[in-house]
């Protein structure tokens, strides 16, 4: 899935949020037109709980690839929680609540990680 | 003595408003491929539904007309243009199945039907696999506005968009407060109202009862939107008012 540029872009990743009690928490907000962090990114494999927020007006957020979708509502912070992929690339994230003329351009991306074999990844965003 | 012919046959052909719509649809899918959407991703789903479409076609209405034909794959790639890459092929599947479907089934006097069939087949696919539109053919507002208020002219169609457009943007204003920044921000979806409100089959062709029915889709979206945002307001505000 991942091009070359991508698997270079890749190795400087830091992973986004923090683990907290096993799971990788991730403060997600949005504004029109963009997801923030962009990328997102996780291991693969892992509990990932994202805090979404939006700024401006309502928005929506869909992986299609892992069938995960999660209303972004205005001005509050609602969690959510999905495991990230098995497979290592990136995954375009889509708002799917209508939110304005550019909404169809409203992109962001998930980049899954593969697991490390030994250690740990503490990396913070 | 032929050249001509053919040049006169290709004339009439590019006239029609269906074959005007699909090079519409044609641009606006290009236009998003190279704006960095990936073309391995939205191919599937582009030719799952146009196929899909045209064969629920020749299942319901045999293969006697091409308009029809040109019908089917302006839903079809209506359908294609909407779902957000990536997703399961399954939902193009079924919406375009149940769209074309919907054509024959939920119908009323003349074998007219009533709901617009590619509306009709996203929501019935929202019913069931959840909400996978994120409207990625929506990629340019200016080539919708400018050739799809040429096609509509050109039908007398285009107090539709305009009613939309006035009617949305006053009913934000009102539900959310008058001047409100957010209500501005609340830009209304020109796609759907360039393209897919002013379908001629489910609509209709005088101008007040297309104002009327242009404003309360408008009012109708509005309302959905703000309280059931993650609903498609637009394609279900259509809907009801499909049966006005």
């Amino acid at each position: 899935m991942a091009s070359k540029t991508i698997d270079k872009e890749m190795e400087h990743l830091k992973l986004s949020g923090e683990i907290v009690e096993g799971i990788r928490f991730v403060n997600f907000n949005t504004y029109q037109y963009k997801f923030s962090p962009d990328p997102l990114v996780v291991l693969a494999g892992e509990q990932v709980e994202l805090g979404l927020q939006s700024h401006d007006v309502v928005h929506g957020m869909m992986i299609p690839e892992i069938d995960f979708s999660a209303e972004m509502p205005l001005n509050k912070r609602s969690n959510v929680k999905f495991t990230a992929p098995d497979n290592p690339g990136v995954y375009p994230i889509f708002c799917n609540v209508y939110c304005g003329t550019d909404h169809g351009n409203m992109k962001g991306r998930l980049m899954v990680l593969p697991k490390p074999t030994h250690g740990s990844n503490n990396h913070h965003d | 003595m032929e050249v001509i012919i053919i040049m006169i046959k290709m004339q009439n052909f590019f006239r029609k408003p269906k074959i005007k719509l699909l090079l519409l649809l044609c641009v606006l899918a290009v236009i998003a491929l190279l704006t960095d959407y990936n073309i391995s991703n939205c191919w599937p789903l582009l030719t799952v539904s146009i196929a899909a479409s045209i064969f629920t076609q020749m299942l319901f209405f045999g293969t006697n007309s091409s308009s029809s034909f040109q019908s089917a794959a302006v839903t079809g790639m209506i359908i294609g243009l909407l779902i957000a890459p990536g997703s399961n092929l399954l939902i193009c599947l079924i919406a375009s199945f149940t769209a074309i479907a919907s054509k024959k089934i939920i119908v009323y006097r003349k074998n007219k039907h009533i709901f617009n069939p590619a509306a009709f087949g996203l929501i019935i696919s929202l019913f069931i696999f959840g909400n996978h539109i994120n409207w990625w053919g929506n990629s340019s507002f200016i080539i919708v506005i400018i050739i799809g208020g040429f096609i509509l002219f050109r039908l007398n169609r285009l107090s539709f968009p305009f009613s939309y457009f006035i009617f949305r943007i006053i009913s934000a204003s009102i539900l959310m407060g008058l001047g409100s920044f957010i209500s501005l921000l609340l830009l209304p979806n020109l796609f759907f109202a360039f393209i897919m409100l002013p379908e001629p089959k489910t609509t209709p062709g005088k101008r007040i009862p297309q104002w009327i029915f242009g404003g309360i889709c408008g009012i109708l979206a509005t309302t959905a939107y703000y309280f059931i945002p993650e609903f498609e307001g637009d394609l279900l505000a259509l809907l009801v008012v499909n049966l006005y």
